[in-house]
């Protein structure tokens, strides 16, 4: 490494987050004066690095990087910094075009904005009681920004009107707009985007992600096209495009009565027309607008999380579209367990596997008995990341009769799990865990994925064989770290001293959650504290605690929160006022909440 | 279509297309400079590529050889590792040293798509690690004990003292 040419260690290093960037340079002395190259620290990008939080990072910002050069600045989620602390940082880069800090300190205050004079770029979370500032101020201080990503954690004010308008109002230049309505308080105060739009005539691209109830939108009549929507546990994201006049007129749903090119084609169409949403991601989303066709397209994310009951044409389309070349390079997959039935039909599926794997006619009867999981894995092999949720599937004809909502498992489903293990390149795990499935993949899991960094679990009912494996096999996972498990009763003593098992462990975010456990003796978690100076989450949540049990526990935990990022809470529940004080870079762990195809507010 | 013959340093001669020849930046310029595109017979040395890295690297640049050329956009922050396509990952899953050698062939044949990934992948490598750990993936040697590096500093107070 070190007989590099200088030039193409500038090249492998530019590829690198600020903080491995950092550590690498402290590898060896000879790579120091990569902190100095204009190239390499052009782009800081620190954005969601919790492991920052044991540095100080503007000493190291200050005094060995070349923070002149420093033009593009990613801080996302970094929560614990002090408002002095960033406005210190930025106001240290006399270059920054491009600022990220969504879910830190900074916002709209009047001492925020005299710092944002030069930038081109902007994300920001915001509160209600930050807009301050007069028409003046924002049109002298924002006059630069061209993209905005805002952050509404709070909103209600009662002027609130009259000063949100007049803030977007003086941002005539924008031509990226993304706003996140993150305040779910249900109040008087719903944000009107057209009165937003309207004035914003050069808006190229509009986000709009809320977590209230968003009525239809259409922004065609300003020249905008909706090319994205995903709603999930009540959260909508809908995505606009500016597109030309003709290109607008053109786009239409084809009936599936219509002539399809192709049967993957086809298939891919009956899939939209149920799930009612484009099952990919923004990305792929955008070019299948742009074409009007999946013809030569390569699908990066599918998720075909669905709440309608879904019946045989769905399902089967579904294998259609996951066993066709398209899915090749699938990297993030959500699946239902009704797709890994896959026994609907089963004759129809089995010949389009055949075509697709040349499998002999004398095996037909044994592929017959085998289920699609196999086949979907054999031709998505370099998926990273996998969910597994469960699905209703009810007769649609006993809709009525509450007893019929049942969940559906099959052989099938069961022996689906122990093939996760053959896909190698695995970084995320989500699964939702039958109640008779007996968690023994999750050993191979451990074993054969070596990359596996997120686990997370949500058993249906008691599953103690789960845990077992759990407590006998967790030390396997050598590069876990995030986990979220969640069971009815959990050994809670076991799980920890199963974590202090794992050598240079890289845990650093950990939320379990159950109904009872037995144990209660405190060492196991404490010897994880001491040994683990990573973890700056731990939520631990038991039902059937009472108050004594809760605030030893509490106790124990502020020990070892010996710093601004580190959150320790031990609760019987979350109200939503507490979840309101934990961090907004932590609500995506807190929940079992799908995350394949989704677009998420720090990839602006 | 008209081929050429490149040589590797240990001897070995691989007879190419010069469409695929052209994506390297080094051939394309010296095969134009020299006028040797129709000349069927000539072989081209290549010095600093051994056979089994040439073999590889012309194996990338069949598979990419209707790649669109890669275009310098300053307002494009393609810096992530994870837009390797799978292909390459493939591709790319070498021990270290052939990874180096590809890095080092794909510079001096200056083939801007193959340097780009297998710099990626070597940055993959990074990602994630402590310094320690990082010494240890590319067996880098630490240059001083936090001793040594007290004791160099004291000597070089003593050397501008006098």
């Amino acid at each position: 490494m070190e007989h590099l040419p200088y030039e193409i260690l500038e090249e492998v290093v530019k590829n690198l987050p600020a903080f491995d960037l950092i550590n690498f340079c402290k590898s060896s002395d000879t790579f120091h004066y990569l902190l100095q190259d204009k190239n390499v620290v052009i782009n800081f990008d620190l954005g969601g690095c919790f492991d920052i939080h044991k540095e100080n990072l503007y000493k190291i910002v200050c005094e060995e990087v070349s923070f002149e050069y420093i033009k593009y600045l990613n801080v996302n989620k970094l929560y614990w910094l002090t408002l002095e602390e960033m406005r210190d940082l930025v106001q240290l880069l006399p270059c920054l075009e491009e600022l990220r800090a969504l879910d830190t300190i900074l916002g709209m205050r009047n001492e925020d904005i005299v710092l944002y004079k030069k930038l081109k770029r902007l994300s920001v979370s915001v509160e209600a009681d930050q807009f301050s500032s007069t028409r003046e101020a924002y049109r002298e201080n924002l006059a630069h920004l061209r993209s905005l990503c805002i952050k509404f954690v709070s909103k209600y004010r009662a002027d609130f009107r009259r000063i949100y308008y007049m803030f977007f109002n003086e941002l005539r230049k924008l031509d990226e707009l993304w706003i996140y309505d993150a305040d779910d308080i249900e109040s008087q105060t719903l944000l009107r985007y057209d009165y937003i739009v309207c004035n914003l005539r050069a808006l190229k691209k509009l986000v709009i992600k809320s977590k209230l109830n968003l009525t239809l939108l259409d922004y065609k009549p300003f020249g905008l096209l909706k090319v994205f929507e995903r709603r999930r546990c009540n959260v909508t994201t809908i995505c606009y495009v500016k597109f030309d006049a003709p290109q607008l007129i053109t786009l239409r749903r084809p009936s599936l009565s219509e002539v399809f090119e192709s049967r993957t084609e086809k298939s891919w169409h009956v899939i939209q027309s149920f799930l009612t949403e484009i099952p990919c991601n923004f990305q792929t989303s955008l070019e299948i607008n742009k074409i009007k066709s999946i013809k030569n397209l390569e699908f990066r994310e599918l998720s075909f999380y669905h709440t309608r009951t879904c019946n045989s044409r769905f399902i089967n389309s579904v294998i259609d579209i996951l066993l066709s070349k398209r899915s090749r390079s699938l990297k993030k997959l959500c699946l239902t367990f009704c797709i890994l039935q896959g026994n609907i039909e089963i004759r129809l599926i089995n010949r389009l596997i055949l075509r697709k794997f040349k499998i002999l006619e004398e095996n037909i009867e044994k592929t017959e008995k085998q289920h699609v999981f196999r086949h979907i894995i054999n031709n998505c092999r370099y998926l990273t990341d996998l969910e597994i949720v469960k699905c209703l599937n009810s007769d649609p004809i006993d809709l009525d009769e509450v007893s019929t909502k049942m969940p559906c498992y099959s052989s099938a489903v069961i022996s689906a799990y122990d093939l996760i293990s053959n896909l190698k390149n695995l970084r995320k795990l989500n699964l939702e865990i039958p109640q008779y499935l007996n968690g023994g993949f999750l050993k191979d899991v451990f074993l054969k994925c070596p990359d596996l960094e997120t686990l997370q679990i949500m058993s249906e009912g008691t599953n103690e064989d789960l845990n077992s494996v759990l407590y006998s096999h967790l030390n396997y996972a050598q590069n876990l770290r995030e986990f979220r498990y969640e069971n009815i009763h959990i050994d809670l003593d076991r799980l920890f001293s199963a974590f202090t098992k794992v050598i240079d462990s890289k845990l650093q975010r950990i939320v379990i959650k159950c109904t009872y456990e037995h144990s209660n003796q405190l060492w196991p978690i404490e010897k994880l504290l001491k040994r683990n100076k990573n973890i700056v989450l731990l939520v631990i949540l038991v039902s059937k605690y009472n108050r004594h049990q809760i605030n030893k526990l509490q106790e124990l935990l502020n020990e070892f929160s010996d710093h601004p990022a580190k959150i320790y809470i031990a609760r019987t529940s979350m109200t939503s006022e507490e979840e309101i004080a934990i961090p907004e870079a932590h609500k995506d762990i807190l929940h079992f909440i799908s995350d394949v195809s989704i677009l998420h507010f720090s990839e602006f | 279509m008209p081929q050429i013959k490149l040589q590797s340093s240990d001897g070995e001669v691989f007879p190419i297309d010069v469409e695929i020849a052209k994506m390297s930046t080094t051939l394309k310029t010296m095969l134009e400079d020299l006028g040797m595109e129709d000349d069927d017979d000539e072989i081209v040395p290549l010095p600093n590529v051994n056979a089994a890295i040439l073999r590889k690297v012309l194996e990338w640049c069949t598979a990419h050889r209707h790649d669109p050329p890669i275009v310098d956009d300053p307002n494009i922050l393609d810096t992530r590792t994870n837009n390797i396509t799978c292909w390459d990952a493939e591709f790319l899953k070498v021990d270290q040293g052939t990874l180096f050698e590809l890095i080092l062939a794909a510079n001096y044949l200056d083939i801007r798509g193959l340097l780009d990934v297998a710099c990626k992948s070597v940055a993959t490598l990074i990602s994630g690690k402590t310094p320690e750990d990082i010494r240890k993936t590319f067996n880098i040697k630490n240059d001083f004990t936090p001793e040594e590096e007290e004791e160099i500093r004291k000597e070089n107070e003593c050397c501008a003292e006098k």
